[in-house]
């Protein structure tokens, strides 16, 4: 129960990169006098919370990030072709892994990231296990990205072209708002003997949406249909779909000249059959050569059948300014969106597109951190628009500051993937691209990262030690070591103790190992002693173990000779823990015992001198090690003392024979 | 015997050629893009001309949820448009990640788990689990115990876990046979090297081989895959252990220093190492099945490369009878293997994992790709 003096408040404290714990705490109210911490903490249990996205949950934005990532490494690791043609017969998706980065252009990456992004809103729409609000939701997102990528691509990547833009604009806007080849399609379809086509109701506003989006071959086509279509309205309207002058998108100035001749060439002609009353028979005919004509009183008929202002702006551009530049584009996309109304209920999309229009880029990358897709897009297209040198120009002419922009973002990224289980390599690999902020990040995140099992130690020790990080390095092979002592499972707390350079942990684990020995004279770690090199020396502990373990080696190889040279020397080297000198004197009294003839009397002298020392030290210091020594021994003290005298009288003996 | 202290020879005349790429050799015929995948391994053919040759499965980890799929490719039509995906045949949800993968010739498919248990599934006639050995490897405390390897000859199953035991299984007893405490340090890969003998290798870079009649729990001999390296003595994690499926006293291994190491039993003083190439650890290394003089391994540093070891008047061929008695025991003194790059590395992820069949190379990838490669016959 909750002492009424308190009160609960929930807490969250940081606990690194991309992580929080949240606890409930009691406050004491100010009357109370308990200030104990025990007090403080008024839950049990606590809770990890880490920001979520879209990239853990979703299979097909998993997809989307591993693609994208795969091509934004290309982008950073290889310089690439600047004046490369971009319209050369390449798959931007999946073949990028084959293809030579050195023939790569930045067009050719955005379309990579555009291509991933299509796969992603068809994935979403054909998964239909998952929640159906959610996936129109996203799907809606990843479709509106593609949008914008398309339209920064035209007017920001695709340098070639900059100066003809609407044949480019009017691609766009096909791709995107493609209802009208639908309406055709379903219109030439359903035509049959008993009606004439004109009488299906979606007829002409499939004419008029094909003229509209610039399809005028189509829109020809479709009206060929028409059973009066030798009228003179209609077949003066096919007549003018046909002559109709094409810009072509790439090509020089002197395209752009010779088309203007001939769509001045062109419009009179619309006009004079304006003029003429051609069209007064039929009305749909007298609207659409109005369109054409880039008449005003077309305007209405354009927004009428325009769903969003930038569709709206398309057709404008294509009857009123067909060699618009592109510096005009901002003024006439301010305008469609008045016309729109649109000016307080701009949504994230359009603010984005109207600020590409406006060439306006550093609001673009504002606008794209609002779409809920964890700054996936505003990452991506502020490296897209630094690589091709643009983002010094939107924030004065200092590149430092653009530098900076995409580093933090690439670390608001990087830290948001590092902080899951599923991406968080991907993540640290993002990371590195982010400069000395970025590898300090990996750092922290490496050594924050507690290892769950000891593949994931190995993983994260080859992270680290790929990008030198040395004291991450040892973090984690001190954690995983400490985990494995807890475990009791010494020969990996050895191992990766020394794999981490952590020489007194090493020293406790030998430690620990000798004091178990002493006990029980078990041996549980002999097979990983032999190889350890000079990782050894370090401690006193583990030179001691390792020596050891060469005695017990040699002694059970049928070495005795060099086993107890070895022996004599751990017991007289004063470099044995006093805990364990009787188990050194056992196993002496032992060798005595059985092979008597590779010990000297002076060697089974200084042996005995030792177990004297061991005794007096204990009866006279009282050391807890050195009375627990001695309690080990009584019982067999005894014997010892006897094998040791019968040992040296018969070593003596031996040595004046040989004399 | 104890084979501790061996010499090695270093072919360093072979590392230092950088590898060629296999770009016109090797044909990329099947991609996929999403989880993350541990292990890929082929579905043995029921018969010599069964039409499921390019039937493989793969297992993920370190996902939410994480799968074993069956994935079949086309090995006879030839893909020139880039883009090919794969046909996902069918999916099975796992609980846990997967640490390694064998599929039996009859079609047995084991699972090591993150966990420490083992999970056999059956491929025909359609994928599906069997059966389960729960906490076949196990700690008491925060660190998980993983099952890191496990091989299958016959009925019997070994399994090597991070507590350190190799644990014999029988494919017909849920109860495990025989269990040895093979090493105080975690076992990381074991297979077998004859009936009742198999090959352990630890995170010390200790190869031990086991008897497994014996009832001591002592190794019969020990191989070190331990060097110096500059001032430091350096213990690879011994990942990747295979035996030649022909020439038993052949034995592969892949170290975490990025080394793969080919063992002669009969002289295993003098193994040979294909060194500094990798430049992360090497996470799997096979013999190919078939192009019996052909090595592959591949790498945390996102490498995957096929050593061809024939001699170099006979190239490698498909005929699984040609004599490479000469070729193996001359490669790397009279002759050099021939380094391929199966894939462009174009990131520095890890390759996780390869598998071999026919003509055929299945390589996964991280953060999630899946690779289909076909040899180009000239």
């Amino acid at each position: 129960m909750m002492p009424s003096a308190m009160r609960e408040r929930t807490v969250a404290r940081f606990c690194g990169l991309g992580r929080l714990t949240s606890h409930k705490t009691r406050v004491p109210r100010p009357d109370d006098d308990s200030r104990s911490s025990s007090a403080l903490f008024g839950s049990d249990r606590v809770t990890y919370i880490r920001e979520d996205s879209i990239f853990f949950n979703h299979q097909a934005a998993r997809t989307l990030l591993n693609n994208s990532y795969v091509v934004f490494s290309i982008l950073q690791n290889h310089k690439l072709a600047k004046n490369r043609n971009a319209d050369t017969n390449f798959d931007p998706g999946y073949e990028i892994f084959d293809v030579d980065p050195a023939d790569l252009s930045l067009v050719h990456v955005s379309r990579a990231y555009r291509r991933f992004l299509r796969d992603c809103t068809a994935e979403l729409l054909k998964n239909k296990d998952t929640n159906k609000m959610e996936t129109l939701h996203l799907s809606s997102i990843f479709f509106s990205l593609e949008l914008i990528f398309h339209l920064a691509e035209i007017l920001n990547l695709d340098h070639s072209q900059t100066s003809h833009m609407v044949p480019k604009l009017q691609e766009w806007i096909q791709y995107y708002f493609n209802e009208s080849s639908d309406l055709a399609d379903s219109v030439i379809k359903s035509r049959d003997d008993k009606s004439p086509v004109e009488c299906n109701p979606d007829f002409w506003p499939a004419v008029t949406g094909l003229i509209m989006t610039a399809q005028c071959k189509e829109a020809r086509r479709l009206l060929g249909l028409h059973s009066k279509k030798e009228t003179p309205a209609i077949r003066t309207l096919r007549q003018l779909l046909h002559s109709k002058p094409e810009l072509q998108s790439s090509g020089g100035a002197s395209v752009a000249i010779n088309f203007s001749v001939q769509w001045e060439a062109w419009l009179k002609e619309v006009r004079n059959q304006l003029i003429s009353g051609v069209f007064s028979t039929n009305q749909h005919c007298l609207e659409l050569a109005e369109l054409l004509a880039g008449d005003n009183k077309a305007e209405k008929l354009v927004y009428e059948n325009s769903e969003t202002w930038y569709k709206f702006l398309v057709t404008y551009v294509s009857y009123w300014k067909p060699t618009v530049e592109s510096f005009r584009l901002g003024e006439i996309a301010r305008k469609s969106m008045e016309r729109f109304g649109m000016d307080s209920q701009m949504k994230a999309v359009d603010k984005i597109l109207l600020a590409l229009f406006e060439s306006d880029l550093y609001q673009v990358i504002e606008s794209l951190q609002e779409f809920a897709e964890s700054g996936w897009a505003s990452l991506h297209m502020t490296d897209l628009l630094y690589h091709a040198g643009l983002l010094s120009n939107v924030v004065g002419q200092d590149n430092k500051i653009a530098e900076n922009l995409r580093t933090d973002l690439i670390i608001q990224f990087g830290t948001l993937l590092a902080a899951n289980d599923c991406v968080w390599r991907t993540g640290l690999s993002y990371l590195d691209f982010a400069g000395s902020q970025g590898v300090g990040h990996i750092n922290l995140i490496l050594q924050s990262r507690g290892p769950k099992s000891a593949k994931d130690a190995e993983i994260l020790l080859y992270e680290a030690g790929k990008r030198n990080l040395v004291k991450a390095e040892r973090t984690i092979c001190s954690v995983v070591s400490r985990q494995y002592l807890m475990e009791k499972r010494l020969g990996s707390a050895l191992m990766w103790a020394i794999k981490g350079e952590n020489h007194s942990l090493a020293s406790s684990v030998a430690e620990l190992v000798l004091r178990e020995m002493a006990v029980n004279d078990e041996y549980s770690i002999s097979d990983v002693l032999p190889d350890l090199g000079t990782s050894i020396i370090s401690s006193g502990h583990l030179v001691f173990l390792v020596k050891y373990n060469e005695y017990l080696t040699k002694y059970h190889d049928g070495n005795r000779k060099e086993a107890v040279n070895i022996l004599i020397d751990l017991i007289t080297s004063g470099l044995a823990p006093p805990y364990f000198i009787p188990v050194l004197l056992k196993k002496s009294a032992q060798a005595a015992k059985e092979a008597v003839k590779e010990f000297n009397s002076t060697d089974l002298s200084n042996i005995l001198g030792v177990l004297e020392e061991l005794v007096v030290t204990a009866h006279i210091n009282g050391t807890k090690d050195a009375n627990s020594a001695v309690a080990c021994l009584e019982g067999s003290e005894r014997e010892i003392r006897e094998v040791l005298a019968q040992s040296i009288c018969q070593a003596e003996i031996a040595e004046l024979a040989k004399m | 015997m104890m084979l501790s202290e061996v010499e090695r020879l270093n072919l360093n005349n072979v590392s230092s050629r950088m590898p060629q790429h296999g770009g016109k050799s090797w044909k990329k015929i099947g991609f996929h893009s999403g989880k993350k995948t541990s292990k890929v391994r082929f579905v043995p053919s029921k018969t010599k001309h069964d039409n499921d040759v390019g039937v493989f499965l793969s297992a993920t980890y370190e996902e939410e949820k994480n799968e074993l799929c069956m994935w079949s490719v086309d090995p006879m039509a030839q893909f020139e448009e880039s883009g090919e995906k794969l046909n996902l045949k069918c999916s099975l949800n796992c609980e846990f990640d997967c640490v390694d993968m064998k599929i039996s010739d009859s079609g047995r498919v084991f699972l090591c788990w993150s966990d420490g248990s083992c999970g056999m599934f059956t491929v025909y006639p359609t994928l599906q689990p069997s059966f389960t050995w729960q906490n076949l490897h196990r700690s008491g405390g925060q660190l998980h115990c993983a099952c890191r390897g496990v091989d299958v000859m016959g009925e019997d199953v070994v399994t090597v876990g991070d507590d350190g035991k190799l644990i014999l299984l029988n494919s017909y007893n849920q109860t495990p046979v025989k269990s040895i405490d093979a090493s105080s340090v975690g076992l990381t890969s074991v297979c077998f090297s004859k009936h009742n003998e198999v090959v352990t290798g630890n995170s010390r870079g200790q190869i031990a081989f086991w008897d497994l009649r014996n009832e001591g729990g002592k190794p019969t001999g020990v191989l070190c895959l331990s060097r110096l390296r500059g001032e430091k003595t350096v213990h690879p994690t011994a990942n990747s252990l295979e035996k030649h499926p022909t020439r038993t006293h052949l034995l592969l291994s892949g170290g975490s220093d990025g080394c793969v190491t080919l063992w002669d039993l009969r002289n295993a003083k003098f193994p040979v190492e294909f060194e500094r190439t990798h430049t992360g650890p090497v996470l799997e290394a096979h013999f190919h099945p078939e192009m019996q003089e052909c090595i592959v391994s591949c790498s945390s540093s996102g490498d995957a490369f096929l050593w061809d070891c024939s001699l170099p008047s006979t190239p490698s061929t498909f005929n699984p009878v040609a004599n490479d008695q000469d070729a193996w025991s001359s490669v790397g003194r009279a002759h050099h293997p021939q380094v391929t790059t199966l894939l462009p590395k174009v990131t520095e992820t890890s390759v996780t994992s390869l598998a071999l069949s026919h003509n055929m190379i299945v390589c996964s990838k991280d953060p999630g790709f899946l690779f289909v490669y076909k040899k180009q016959l000239n």
